[in-house]
Protein backbone atom coordinates (compact mmCIF):
# COMPACT_ATOMS: atom_id res chain seq x y z
CA UNK A 1 0.00 0.00 0.00
CA UNK A 2 1.71 3.29 -1.25
CA UNK A 3 1.07 6.08 0.31
CA UNK A 4 1.26 10.22 -0.90
CA UNK A 5 2.38 12.37 1.45
CA UNK A 6 1.04 16.08 1.44
CA UNK A 7 3.49 18.45 3.06
CA UNK A 8 1.03 20.96 3.39
CA UNK A 9 -1.37 18.79 5.15
CA UNK A 10 1.61 17.58 7.06
CA UNK A 11 2.45 21.05 7.88
CA UNK A 12 -1.08 22.20 8.80
CA UNK A 13 -1.13 19.18 11.41
CA UNK A 14 2.47 20.12 13.14
CA UNK A 15 1.23 23.91 13.46
CA UNK A 16 -2.16 23.14 15.01
CA UNK A 17 -0.36 20.34 17.34
CA UNK A 18 1.81 23.19 17.94
CA UNK A 19 -0.53 25.69 18.75
CA UNK A 20 -2.66 23.47 21.00
CA UNK A 21 0.53 22.66 23.49
CA UNK A 22 1.51 26.20 23.77
CA UNK A 23 -1.90 26.86 24.39
CA UNK A 24 -2.02 23.97 27.37
CA UNK A 25 1.28 25.05 28.33
CA UNK A 26 1.08 28.93 28.76
CA UNK A 27 -2.40 28.42 30.44
CA UNK A 28 -0.85 25.92 33.21
CA UNK A 29 1.62 28.40 33.90
CA UNK A 30 -0.61 31.53 34.24
CA UNK A 31 -2.79 29.19 36.32
CA UNK A 32 0.45 28.22 38.86
CA UNK A 33 1.83 31.67 38.87
CA UNK A 34 -1.94 33.18 39.71
CA UNK A 35 -1.65 30.50 42.72
CA UNK A 36 1.26 31.28 43.54
CA UNK A 37 1.10 35.37 43.81
CA UNK A 38 0.83 37.17 46.34
CA UNK A 39 -2.77 38.97 47.50
CA UNK A 40 -2.49 42.35 49.48
CA UNK A 41 -4.47 42.13 52.71
CA UNK A 42 -7.54 44.50 52.10
CA UNK A 43 -9.80 43.53 54.77
CA UNK A 44 -9.38 43.78 58.64
CA UNK A 45 -10.55 41.14 61.34
CA UNK A 46 -9.32 37.81 60.96
CA UNK A 47 -9.67 34.41 63.86
CA UNK A 48 -10.44 35.92 66.88
CA UNK A 49 -7.45 35.35 69.50
CA UNK A 50 -7.73 32.34 71.98
CA UNK A 51 -6.21 32.98 75.19
CA UNK A 52 -5.38 30.12 78.10
CA UNK A 53 -4.17 31.02 81.86
CA UNK A 54 -0.47 30.15 81.86
CA UNK A 55 0.87 27.56 84.19
CA UNK A 56 1.92 28.74 87.38
CA UNK A 57 5.54 28.64 86.62
CA UNK A 58 5.02 31.06 83.72
CA UNK A 59 2.27 33.26 85.57
CA UNK A 60 5.08 33.60 88.09
CA UNK A 61 7.47 35.05 85.96
CA UNK A 62 5.34 37.01 84.31
CA UNK A 63 4.28 38.43 87.48
CA UNK A 64 7.68 39.13 88.94
CA UNK A 65 8.62 40.87 85.59
CA UNK A 66 5.94 43.28 85.46
CA UNK A 67 6.76 44.16 89.62
CA UNK A 68 10.54 44.70 88.48
CA UNK A 69 9.53 47.02 85.71
CA UNK A 70 9.59 50.43 87.38
CA UNK A 71 12.80 49.46 89.05
CA UNK A 72 14.49 48.92 85.38
CA UNK A 73 17.29 51.24 84.94
CA UNK A 74 16.08 53.50 87.86
CA UNK A 75 13.32 54.89 85.79
CA UNK A 76 10.37 56.38 86.98
CA UNK A 77 6.68 54.89 86.78
CA UNK A 78 4.94 55.60 83.71
CA UNK A 79 1.68 54.85 83.06
CA UNK A 80 2.59 52.20 80.46
CA UNK A 81 4.81 50.48 83.29
CA UNK A 82 0.99 50.73 85.94
CA UNK A 83 -0.89 49.79 82.74
CA UNK A 84 1.77 46.41 81.96
CA UNK A 85 1.05 45.31 85.50
CA UNK A 86 -2.87 46.02 85.74
CA UNK A 87 -2.92 44.23 82.63
CA UNK A 88 -0.79 41.27 83.95
CA UNK A 89 -3.09 40.87 87.11
CA UNK A 90 -6.19 41.45 85.29
CA UNK A 91 -6.15 38.65 82.91
CA UNK A 92 -3.75 36.08 85.16
CA UNK A 93 -0.72 36.45 82.76
CA UNK A 94 -2.68 34.63 79.96
CA UNK A 95 -0.88 32.84 77.17
CA UNK A 96 -2.07 33.51 73.53
CA UNK A 97 -3.39 29.83 72.05
CA UNK A 98 -1.29 30.04 68.84
CA UNK A 99 -3.08 27.51 66.51
CA UNK A 100 -1.53 25.76 63.78
CA UNK A 101 -1.84 28.18 60.44
CA UNK A 102 -3.43 30.48 62.18
CA UNK A 103 -1.77 33.81 60.28
CA UNK A 104 -2.84 32.37 57.11
CA UNK A 105 -6.57 31.64 58.26
CA UNK A 106 -9.41 33.24 57.27
CA UNK A 107 -12.21 34.36 57.87
CA UNK A 108 -15.05 31.82 55.87
CA UNK A 109 -17.94 33.73 53.93
CA UNK A 110 -19.91 30.90 52.42
CA UNK A 111 -18.28 29.42 50.03
CA UNK A 112 -14.91 31.99 50.02
CA UNK A 113 -12.31 32.84 52.26
CA UNK A 114 -12.14 36.81 52.96
CA UNK A 115 -9.43 38.06 55.34
CA UNK A 116 -6.37 36.58 54.17
CA UNK A 117 -7.47 35.27 50.94
CA UNK A 118 -5.24 34.73 48.06
CA UNK A 119 -8.14 35.14 45.60
CA UNK A 120 -9.16 38.13 43.80
CA UNK A 121 -11.49 39.66 45.05
CA UNK A 122 -14.26 42.23 44.11
CA UNK A 123 -15.51 44.28 46.92
CA UNK A 124 -18.28 46.00 44.82
CA UNK A 125 -20.01 47.14 41.92
CA UNK A 126 -20.35 51.12 40.94
CA UNK A 127 -22.74 52.47 38.40
CA UNK A 128 -25.07 49.20 38.16
CA UNK A 129 -29.00 49.60 37.46
CA UNK A 130 -29.78 48.49 41.12
CA UNK A 131 -27.21 51.76 42.51
CA UNK A 132 -30.25 53.68 43.47
CA UNK A 133 -31.66 51.06 45.24
CA UNK A 134 -28.21 49.60 46.76
CA UNK A 135 -27.38 52.96 47.80
CA UNK A 136 -29.76 53.34 50.57
CA UNK A 137 -28.58 50.02 51.91
CA UNK A 138 -25.40 50.73 52.06
CA UNK A 139 -22.80 47.10 51.59
CA UNK A 140 -24.40 44.18 51.01
CA UNK A 141 -22.69 41.27 50.72
CA UNK A 142 -24.41 39.02 47.89
CA UNK A 143 -23.66 36.22 45.66
CA UNK A 144 -21.65 37.68 42.71
CA UNK A 145 -19.00 37.43 41.03
CA UNK A 146 -15.09 37.06 42.63
CA UNK A 147 -14.66 36.34 46.12
CA UNK A 148 -17.38 38.94 47.57
CA UNK A 149 -19.68 41.39 46.06
CA UNK A 150 -21.43 43.51 47.15
CA UNK A 151 -23.05 46.70 45.29
CA UNK A 152 -23.86 50.34 46.81
CA UNK A 153 -23.50 53.58 45.68
CA UNK A 154 -19.58 54.08 45.00
CA UNK A 155 -16.92 55.00 47.31
CA UNK A 156 -19.23 58.33 48.80
CA UNK A 157 -21.74 56.14 49.59
CA UNK A 158 -20.28 53.60 51.23
CA UNK A 159 -21.42 52.70 54.79
CA UNK A 160 -19.02 53.27 57.58
CA UNK A 161 -19.23 49.15 58.48
CA UNK A 162 -17.56 48.27 55.04
CA UNK A 163 -14.98 50.92 54.91
CA UNK A 164 -14.00 49.59 58.68
CA UNK A 165 -13.88 46.37 57.39
CA UNK A 166 -10.72 47.10 55.32
CA UNK A 167 -7.56 47.68 56.11
CA UNK A 168 -5.81 50.86 55.18
CA UNK A 169 -4.80 49.18 52.32
CA UNK A 170 -7.97 48.44 51.28
CA UNK A 171 -10.03 51.48 51.72
CA UNK A 172 -6.48 53.43 49.27
CA UNK A 173 -7.29 50.98 46.55
CA UNK A 174 -11.00 52.20 46.83
CA UNK A 175 -9.99 55.99 46.67
CA UNK A 176 -7.81 55.15 43.28
CA UNK A 177 -10.36 52.63 41.71
CA UNK A 178 -13.54 54.61 42.06
CA UNK A 179 -13.45 56.22 38.58
CA UNK A 180 -11.80 53.66 36.81
CA UNK A 181 -13.54 50.66 35.55
CA UNK A 182 -11.25 47.94 36.57
CA UNK A 183 -11.99 44.14 34.47
CA UNK A 184 -13.07 41.99 37.52
CA UNK A 185 -12.19 38.13 37.16
CA UNK A 186 -13.64 35.84 38.60
CA UNK A 187 -12.24 33.17 41.80
CA UNK A 188 -10.79 31.07 39.06
CA UNK A 189 -9.32 34.37 37.38
CA UNK A 190 -11.39 34.40 34.54
CA UNK A 191 -12.90 37.91 33.09
CA UNK A 192 -16.02 37.56 33.73
CA UNK A 193 -19.05 39.51 31.42
CA UNK A 194 -19.24 42.93 32.92
CA UNK A 195 -22.20 45.21 31.47
CA UNK A 196 -21.03 48.04 29.77
CA UNK A 197 -22.59 50.34 31.77
CA UNK A 198 -20.73 48.79 35.00
CA UNK A 199 -17.88 49.61 36.84
CA UNK A 200 -16.24 47.45 39.09
CA UNK A 201 -13.80 48.07 41.63
CA UNK A 202 -11.57 45.50 42.51
CA UNK A 203 -9.67 45.35 45.98
CA UNK A 204 -6.62 42.98 46.04
CA UNK A 205 -4.80 40.64 44.10
CA UNK A 206 -3.81 43.51 41.13
CA UNK A 207 -0.53 41.42 40.86
CA UNK A 208 -2.68 38.12 40.14
CA UNK A 209 -5.24 39.59 37.92
CA UNK A 210 -2.51 41.00 35.48
CA UNK A 211 -0.65 37.74 35.34
CA UNK A 212 -1.49 36.75 31.81
CA UNK A 213 0.06 35.67 27.94
CA UNK A 214 1.95 39.18 26.93
CA UNK A 215 2.84 37.50 23.75
CA UNK A 216 2.92 34.85 21.40
CA UNK A 217 4.43 33.56 18.13
CA UNK A 218 5.15 31.23 16.04
CA UNK A 219 8.03 29.89 18.18
CA UNK A 220 7.63 31.77 21.89
CA UNK A 221 4.78 32.25 24.14
CA UNK A 222 5.78 35.06 26.47
CA UNK A 223 3.63 34.81 30.01
CA UNK A 224 4.36 37.46 32.69
CA UNK A 225 2.75 40.42 34.37
CA UNK A 226 2.31 44.27 32.99
CA UNK A 227 2.58 45.11 36.88
CA UNK A 228 5.56 47.04 37.55
CA UNK A 229 6.04 46.14 41.01
CA UNK A 230 5.87 42.25 39.90
CA UNK A 231 10.02 42.40 39.66
CA UNK A 232 10.19 43.50 43.74
CA UNK A 233 7.79 40.91 44.27
CA UNK A 234 9.71 37.87 42.27
CA UNK A 235 13.37 38.74 43.41
CA UNK A 236 14.29 39.96 47.54
CA UNK A 237 15.30 43.26 48.03
CA UNK A 238 16.46 45.08 50.63
CA UNK A 239 13.41 45.48 52.84
CA UNK A 240 11.53 42.15 51.44
CA UNK A 241 11.94 38.66 50.98
CA UNK A 242 11.32 37.85 47.13
CA UNK A 243 7.47 35.85 46.67
CA UNK A 244 8.27 33.94 43.65
CA UNK A 245 5.29 33.33 41.31
CA UNK A 246 6.47 33.09 37.82
CA UNK A 247 9.68 30.98 37.51
CA UNK A 248 8.76 28.60 39.67
CA UNK A 249 5.67 28.30 37.49
CA UNK A 250 7.62 27.64 34.53
CA UNK A 251 9.79 25.40 36.31
CA UNK A 252 6.87 23.24 37.00
CA UNK A 253 5.52 23.41 33.59
CA UNK A 254 8.98 22.56 31.90
CA UNK A 255 9.01 18.74 33.07
CA UNK A 256 5.77 18.42 30.96
CA UNK A 257 6.70 19.97 27.79
CA UNK A 258 8.16 16.69 26.28
CA UNK A 259 4.92 14.81 27.31
CA UNK A 260 2.23 17.72 26.29
CA UNK A 261 4.19 18.28 22.56
CA UNK A 262 3.95 14.32 21.93
CA UNK A 263 -0.11 14.15 23.06
CA UNK A 264 -0.91 17.33 20.59
CA UNK A 265 1.01 15.94 17.71
CA UNK A 266 -0.49 12.10 18.39
CA UNK A 267 -4.11 14.02 18.54
CA UNK A 268 -3.35 15.13 15.05
CA UNK A 269 -2.46 11.65 13.86
CA UNK A 270 1.08 11.60 13.49
CA UNK A 271 3.53 8.98 15.04
CA UNK A 272 6.06 10.19 17.58
CA UNK A 273 9.04 8.30 18.06
CA UNK A 274 10.76 8.91 21.40
CA UNK B 1 17.36 8.33 53.31
CA UNK B 2 16.12 11.43 50.98
CA UNK B 3 18.19 14.66 52.07
CA UNK B 4 15.80 18.06 51.59
CA UNK B 5 17.31 21.41 50.50
CA UNK B 6 19.10 22.59 53.61
CA UNK B 7 22.14 20.40 52.98
CA UNK B 8 21.69 23.06 49.50
CA UNK B 9 22.07 26.03 51.24
CA UNK B 10 24.74 25.38 53.70
CA UNK B 11 26.69 24.01 50.90
CA UNK B 12 26.42 27.29 49.06
CA UNK B 13 26.88 29.31 52.25
CA UNK B 14 30.08 26.99 53.19
CA UNK B 15 31.23 27.72 49.71
CA UNK B 16 30.75 31.79 49.76
CA UNK B 17 32.08 32.17 53.12
CA UNK B 18 35.40 30.08 51.92
CA UNK B 19 36.29 32.86 49.50
CA UNK B 20 38.14 35.31 52.17
CA UNK B 21 38.43 38.27 50.16
CA UNK B 22 34.26 37.84 50.08
CA UNK B 23 33.90 37.04 53.79
CA UNK B 24 36.12 39.97 55.09
CA UNK B 25 34.24 42.37 52.14
CA UNK B 26 30.67 41.73 53.03
CA UNK B 27 30.96 44.13 56.47
CA UNK B 28 26.51 43.09 56.88
CA UNK B 29 27.77 39.25 56.50
CA UNK B 30 25.59 36.90 54.73
CA UNK B 31 21.38 36.68 55.66
CA UNK B 32 18.80 33.93 54.36
CA UNK B 33 15.82 35.69 52.40
CA UNK B 34 15.77 39.04 54.03
CA UNK B 35 18.62 41.37 56.19
CA UNK B 36 17.24 42.58 60.16
CA UNK B 37 16.70 46.18 59.46
CA UNK B 38 19.89 48.10 60.76
CA UNK B 39 22.27 45.65 59.40
CA UNK B 40 25.10 47.08 57.38
CA UNK B 41 26.34 47.21 53.93
CA UNK B 42 27.59 45.55 52.05
CA UNK B 43 25.75 42.44 52.55
CA UNK B 44 24.20 39.70 51.18
CA UNK B 45 21.12 37.60 51.03
CA UNK B 46 20.54 34.48 49.67
CA UNK B 47 17.30 32.71 49.09
CA UNK B 48 15.36 29.02 47.18
CA UNK B 49 13.52 30.85 44.27
CA UNK B 50 12.07 27.53 43.00
CA UNK B 51 12.88 23.22 43.60
CA UNK B 52 11.18 21.37 41.39
CA UNK B 53 12.12 17.80 42.35
CA UNK B 54 12.38 15.20 39.24
CA UNK B 55 12.62 11.33 39.97
CA UNK B 56 13.43 8.35 37.83
CA UNK B 57 12.69 4.63 39.68
CA UNK B 58 16.39 4.83 41.18
CA UNK B 59 17.57 8.34 41.80
CA UNK B 60 16.05 11.92 42.16
CA UNK B 61 17.61 15.31 40.97
CA UNK B 62 16.47 18.75 42.52
CA UNK B 63 17.14 21.80 40.57
CA UNK B 64 17.30 24.47 42.70
CA UNK B 65 17.17 28.04 41.42
CA UNK B 66 19.12 30.39 44.71
CA UNK B 67 18.70 33.93 44.64
CA UNK B 68 21.97 35.26 45.70
CA UNK B 69 21.76 39.31 45.65
CA UNK B 70 24.82 41.71 47.37
CA UNK B 71 23.88 45.21 48.49
CA UNK B 72 25.33 47.78 48.84
CA UNK B 73 25.54 51.74 48.78
CA UNK B 74 28.18 52.35 46.52
CA UNK B 75 27.17 51.01 43.06
CA UNK B 76 30.98 49.95 41.85
CA UNK B 77 31.23 47.96 45.56
CA UNK B 78 28.04 45.86 44.63
CA UNK B 79 29.68 45.19 40.89
CA UNK B 80 32.73 44.40 42.13
CA UNK B 81 30.98 41.89 45.09
CA UNK B 82 28.79 40.21 42.66
CA UNK B 83 31.65 39.44 39.97
CA UNK B 84 33.39 38.26 43.79
CA UNK B 85 30.27 35.71 43.89
CA UNK B 86 30.40 34.76 40.83
CA UNK B 87 34.14 33.81 40.64
CA UNK B 88 32.63 31.72 43.58
CA UNK B 89 29.52 30.16 42.82
CA UNK B 90 29.60 29.62 38.97
CA UNK B 91 30.94 26.28 37.79
CA UNK B 92 31.79 25.35 41.38
CA UNK B 93 31.04 21.86 43.37
CA UNK B 94 29.46 22.47 45.83
CA UNK B 95 29.71 19.99 48.78
CA UNK B 96 25.90 18.83 49.55
CA UNK B 97 25.79 16.48 52.32
CA UNK B 98 24.04 13.00 50.63
CA UNK B 99 23.87 14.31 47.38
CA UNK B 100 26.04 14.83 44.68
CA UNK B 101 26.56 18.45 42.72
CA UNK B 102 25.84 18.51 38.86
CA UNK B 103 26.48 21.89 38.07
CA UNK B 104 25.94 25.36 39.87
CA UNK B 105 25.34 27.67 37.35
CA UNK B 106 24.45 31.64 37.16
CA UNK B 107 21.35 31.70 34.80
CA UNK B 108 20.44 35.04 35.49
CA UNK B 109 21.22 38.60 36.33
CA UNK B 110 19.89 41.21 37.72
CA UNK B 111 20.45 44.98 39.00
CA UNK B 112 17.80 46.05 40.87
CA UNK B 113 18.54 49.99 42.57
CA UNK B 114 16.28 50.85 45.25
CA UNK B 115 16.35 53.21 48.53
CA UNK B 116 16.58 51.84 52.32
CA UNK B 117 14.70 53.21 55.31
CA UNK B 118 16.72 56.30 55.25
CA UNK B 119 16.05 57.53 51.68
CA UNK B 120 19.63 56.49 50.51
CA UNK B 121 20.52 54.72 47.49
CA UNK B 122 20.81 51.05 47.31
CA UNK B 123 22.18 49.24 44.34
CA UNK B 124 21.64 45.39 44.38
CA UNK B 125 23.01 43.08 42.09
CA UNK B 126 23.08 39.55 41.67
CA UNK B 127 21.12 36.93 39.98
CA UNK B 128 19.82 33.28 40.46
CA UNK B 129 22.11 30.26 40.25
CA UNK B 130 20.81 26.97 39.54
CA UNK B 131 22.01 24.22 41.42
CA UNK B 132 21.29 21.11 40.07
CA UNK B 133 21.68 17.58 43.29
CA UNK B 134 21.57 14.13 42.66
CA UNK B 135 21.05 11.41 44.93
CA UNK B 136 20.43 7.71 44.63
CA UNK B 137 16.60 6.59 46.36
CA UNK B 138 16.39 3.86 48.71
CA UNK B 139 15.80 0.52 46.85
CA UNK B 140 13.60 -2.41 48.26
CA UNK B 141 16.60 -5.31 48.31
CA UNK B 142 14.73 -9.29 47.98
CA UNK B 143 15.98 -12.11 48.21
CA UNK B 144 14.68 -15.90 48.66
CA UNK B 145 15.80 -18.41 50.21
CA UNK B 146 15.02 -22.40 51.25
CA UNK B 147 15.47 -24.38 54.22
CA UNK B 148 15.28 -27.62 54.60
CA UNK B 149 13.91 -29.46 57.82
CA UNK B 150 15.58 -32.82 59.05
CA UNK B 151 13.56 -34.58 61.73
CA UNK B 152 15.65 -36.94 63.33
Amino acid sequence: MAGILNRDLLQKRVDKAREAAFDELSFAVVKIAKQRAPVRRVESGGPRARYKTAPTSLKAAAFDAAKQYKYRANRQRTALEARSRALTSLYEARVRVRRRGEGNRAIVLGQFTRTKARSVRVAATRGAPRMSIASKRGFKPASGVGGYAGIFGGYEGANKTFMNSLTSRGRYELRRQKNSAVVALDKLGKITTVPANVHQIQLGGRLKASIDVLNQTDTSVVVGTTVPYALYVEFPTSHNAAQPFLLPALKTVKRSVRSVVKKHLLAQGLVVKG
Amino acid sequence: MLTNLAPIKQALVQKLRSNAELKSALTGSIHEGFAPTGTAYPRLTYGIHYAPLDYTWTSMTVEVGMDVFVYSENSVEADNLDALVFATLHDAELEVNGQSTLICRRVSSLSLPDSNEEGRKIYQVGGVYEIWTHQLLPTTATSSFSADAVVV
